[in-house]
């Protein structure tokens, strides 16, 4: 009976330590959702970063999947970097909020990722139970040379099924969600998958079940 | 006094009996009156949405609804549900959007199908089983009982006296006493018994009726807009204008305007519904031409059934009142005036039009407009060609795309 206790209570005391000393941001879960394998809802919005004079300074299409309108208002939309373009991408929403910490600590991975696929990828990031100015604010602080689209509708993360930032989802250039994840990513996570991806076609195999952990 | 002991038992348990069933049915029927008022459909837009988003999971919380939430994923869905209803989307619809995203957990109402059915058929079964079983029951103590009564001896008052014990035990009552009884005490326990059997029943079924019918009434009222029970909810005039667009675009022209009628009812100030009123006046007027649909001037002189362009102008001044920048009504009025063979009507038309170009609208509709007028009515080409270039570039629909790239063409051609 004594020896019962004692064996609990050194399993509680194992416990206890392995929660107390866990890296507590582990990186990215791969999860599950009801979009992966569908095509990705239509996403388009007002540009709330790089500032206008960013844009101006190397033209107006310095960012793919930008167009500025007549009304002189930079918008992205998705079908003008995936199906319908002529030069199709792979898509990275990134969802995140100036509050969030893993956001911040993901950033240099986004921005790592972008530079990797400067050719071939666009990143665009979507503010998350945010106010836009503190995400503005956010990537003042932080930079980075990719979109930030306004969500004052919370229509994007309602359409992607967001629950927590940071969530990012990885499009093909078909336009078809491919992978999600939920919490902060590394730069080496999309590329996985788009590794997978062209690895499949290449291999003219069946692709692997996406969105499976 | 043996002999109307006899007999009076069975004549009070009948009584009793019916009695009993009408209870019953009066249960029953304030049950459904229950289901049916606290289904209530929803008066308002808000309300529907309240209670959408009352029926609606967090995802990130447990056991919250979105209502209670205060989590971002809560309160993004909010918003979109305020939005989704205001765009006269329906529950269904709504719903389907949301577990499409979310996954069917975040529906709180288990669904209608599959293994959510039992949800809403149990208790409905079980009412029906209980009242089956204790029809049986009561069929069967009376067949005891009457064959107690056909035969006085005492070894028979014994056996009633058992059976008596036996729909005492039942009910968990007082019979185990009655059934102690001997002889002469045995009448008493047989007569007393039978009441307390009636009332026994009587009790179950009143009682299994009311929870079951609390139960459904709950059930169904969690099932919101009234969807089984009342049938349509109550609609807000923007989500019957939606309506009304969607059968204009099918060219459903008289259902069109039956629905339009019911937004008047409602809002007979609603711009969106008073130019469509006047693209509804329009249409049959162009449909009255048919030979040519674009032929101005030529509408006006065999004014069709519907063809009012009278009441189309009224509708679109009435919205111009309220916003003379409207660049929908300004172009409609102007393509309606210039259409009408006379002088002024159609200089007060190429004005409207004009008004409407240099607002420099996103839509396609006033650059055609003005382009054929240019074209045809003031014989100037070269604007007409630039209108309708303007025109193209505002993404028209691919059939008027190739319609105005040959108009183009041909008046590039007739340039030359």
């Amino acid at each position: 009976m004594r020896v019962a206790a004692v064996l609990v209570g050194l399993a509680a005391a194992g416990l206890i330590a392995l929660l107390a000393t866990r890296d507590s941001d582990g990186g990215s879960i791969r999860a599950a959702s009801p979009l992966i394998g569908e095509l990705v809802p239509p996403l388009h919005g007002e540009l709330i970063w790089p500032p206008e004079s960013f844009l101006d300074a190397d033209g107006a299409q310095v960012l793919p999947g930008v167009r500025i309108g007549p009304d002189d208002v930079a918008r992205f939309d998705i079908d003008a970097v995936s199906l319908q373009s002529s030069n199709p991408r792979w898509v990275l929403v990134n969802f995140f909020a100036s509050w969030c910490v893993p956001c911040e600590r993901e950033h240099p991975a986004l921005a790592m990722w972008v530079a990797r696929h400067s050719h071939d990828g666009v990143l665009v990031a979507v503010p998350f139970g945010d106010r836009t100015t503190d995400a503005i604010a956010f990537y003042e602080r932080l930079g980075g040379d990719w979109s930030v689209v306004d969500d004052p509708d919370s229509r994007w993360a309602v359409e992607f099924g967001v629950l927590r930032p940071p969530e990012s989802f990885l499009i093909t250039p078909d336009g078809i969600v491919a992978a999600r994840w939920q919490g902060q990513i590394s730069a080496d996570d999309p590329d996985a998958v788009i590794d997978l991806l062209l690895g499949a076609a290449s291999a003219d195999a069946a692709p692997e079940p996406l969105g499976a952990p | 006094m043996s002999d109307i002991g006899a007999t009076a038992p069975a004549r009070g348990g009948a009584g009793l009996r019916r009695i009993g069933w009408l209870a019953v049915a009066a249960v029953a029927v304030i049950a459904a009156v229950l289901a049916a008022t606290s289904s209530r459909p929803p008066a308002t837009e808000a309300e529907r949405a309240y209670e959408l988003k009352e029926a609606t999971l967090c995802p990130v919380c447990d056991g919250q609804s979105v209502l209670e939430s205060n989590a971002p994923a809560a309160a993004a869905m909010r918003r979109q549900i305020d939005l989704w209803v205001d765009a006269g989307r329906s529950d269904a619809e709504i719903r389907a959007d949301l577990a499409a995203a979310y996954g069917d957990d975040v529906n709180a109402l288990p669904p209608g199908d599959g293994v959510g059915t039992l949800v809403w058929a149990l208790p409905v079964a079980a009412f029906a089983a209980a009242a089956a079983g204790l029809w049986a029951a009561t069929r069967r103590w009376k067949a005891r009982a009457s064959a107690v009564d056909a035969d006085s001896s005492s070894s028979d008052v014994d056996s009633a006296a058992a059976a008596v014990g036996a729909g005492g035990r039942t009910a968990g009552g007082d019979g185990s006493t009655a059934a102690g009884g001997v002889d002469l005490l045995g009448r008493r326990t047989r007569r007393t018994g039978w009441r307390s059997a009636t009332v026994v029943t009587v009790g179950a079924l009143v009682l299994v009726g009311a929870v079951a019918g609390v139960f459904v009434a709950r059930s169904a009222g969690l099932r919101l807009s009234g969807e089984t029970i009342s049938g349509d909810i109550d609609r807000s005039a923007r989500s019957l204008l939606v309506d009304a667009q969607r059968q204009f675009a099918a060219n459903q022209l008289d259902e069109s305007r039956a629905t339009l009628e019911e937004v008047f009812r409602l809002d007979r100030d609603l711009r969106g519904a008073l130019v469509l009123s006047a693209r509804l006046h329009l249409r049959h007027c162009e449909s009255a031409s048919s030979q040519d649909p674009s032929g101005a001037g030529e509408a006006a002189d065999a004014p069709a059934a519907g063809c009012d362009l009278q009441s189309a102008l009224v509708d679109l001044d009435r919205v111009l009142a309220d916003d003379p920048s409207d660049t929908e009504a300004l172009a409609l009025r102007g393509w309606l005036l210039v259409r009408i063979p006379d002088r002024e009507l159609i200089v007060a038309g190429i004005a409207s039009l004009d008004a409407a170009v240099a607002l420099d609208p996103s839509e396609f509709d006033p650059w055609v407009f003005r382009g054929y007028t240019a074209r045809f009515i003031e014989r100037d080409l070269e604007a007409a060609i630039g209108y309708y270039g303007a025109a193209l570039q505002r993404n028209p629909p691919p059939a008027m795309a190739a319609a105005l790239e040959d108009a183009i063409t041909e008046m590039q051609a007739e340039l030359e």
